[in-house]
């Protein structure tokens, strides 16, 4: 969709008060316009988190869109912006949020927030790579070299990105809701996660592909 | 100098993570075919409204042991106890992990 026609779509439904029909209509169109894309991205993530998807995907569609129904005007097209991409960067974001709020729920973490969040610990390394090299890297040598690790490695490591935040530590609710979805100690999450990141740098330093520049923690 | 950027960064510039910026929601589209992906309320979005928000009342965690469970019950109950072939055990994994 043109940028323009999701902005009148999303006013139409702010004017749900005054013109619930044309309201509904715009709905519609805007859910058939983006509900495909949104259900492809909410299930790879899911399975990519080792979690089966039973209408979780659809869940979390049914509350972005529901979401969007009671607050449209939230979102609007930064200046200069030539494409509906950032419409659907936005939603993908809702939907993450939504979609790890409903674990957090399901695992009822929320109510050791208060006294974890004091440990929250840095889990993430920090190994950095030379963006020469980075180019170099496609799409179909990722999907192969996370295919490498086993199952659970991959789910825990997949897991973990999708809760990693750039430049905030990863709080420990987070490492505990992992150790009960995958029957693991804290201990195994970390090593799980390094030993993860070390075959992947690996797998692409023997292809001659890239090497890492300097490890950090 | 160049910017230096982690896994992560590369894992997420390529569409394998869920997007966040307009080029990465252009890298998930150029690799995975959206069109046939058709959720619930296709036919009756307004279904969305009447409903409002719903919570998760089940979370199954795949692991090589649940697959392996799953794997062996449907093959009893097709095949009237038999085991299923393997090449057929090898596609149910592989659909598993969202492999082609």
């Amino acid at each position: 969709m043109k940028t323009e026609e999701v902005e009148c779509l999303l006013l139409a439904i702010s004017d749900k008060e005054n013109d619930s029909r044309v309201a509904e209509v715009a709905f519609t169109e805007l859910y058939r316009a983006y509900s495909k894309f949104l259900h492809s991205v909410l299930s790879k993530a899911i399975k990519d988190m080792g979690i089966c998807d039973d209408h979780i995907a659809n869940t979390i569609v049914n509350n972005t869109f529901f979401k969007i129904f009671n607050n449209p005007l939230v979102f609007s097209f930064p200046n200069g912006a030539s494409t509906d991409g950032t419409f659907k960067a936005w939603l993908c974001k809702v939907a993450k949020n939504e979609l790890l709020a409903k674990i957090d729920e399901f695992y009822d973490k929320k109510r050791f927030i208060s006294l974890d969040r004091v440990n929250a610990v840095t889990v993430f390394s920090t190994t950095e790579l030379d963006e020469e090299l980075i180019q170099t890297v496609n799409h179909n040598e990722l999907e192969k070299v996370l295919n490498i690790l086993s199952d659970r490695d991959r789910h825990i490591l997949m897991t973990l990105y999708m809760y990693f935040e750039k430049g905030k530590k990863t709080p420990s609710d987070v490492i505990s809701l992992l150790c009960d979805m995958h029957n693991v100690t804290e201990a195994n999450i970390r090593k799980i996660k390094e030993r993860s990141e070390k075959k992947i740098v690996e797998y692409f330093s023997k292809r001659n592909i890239l090497k890492p520049i300097k490890n950090g923690r | 100098m160049a910017d230096k950027m982690t896994i992560i960064d590369i894992i997420r510039a390529h569409g394998l993570l869920m997007p966040e910026t307009e080029n990465e929601v252009r890298e998930f589209e150029s690799k995975y075919d959206v069109s046939n992906d058709l959720p619930d309320d296709w036919d009756d979005p307004l279904a969305i409204i009447k409903r409002g928000p719903q919570e998760l009342t089940q979370i199954r965690i795949i692991d090589d042991e649940s697959i392996d469970e799953e794997i062996n019950s449907l093959g009893m109950a097709a095949r009237k106890g038999n085991d299923l072939p393997e090449h057929l055990i090898e596609k149910m994994k592989k659909q598993h992990r969202n492999e082609p």
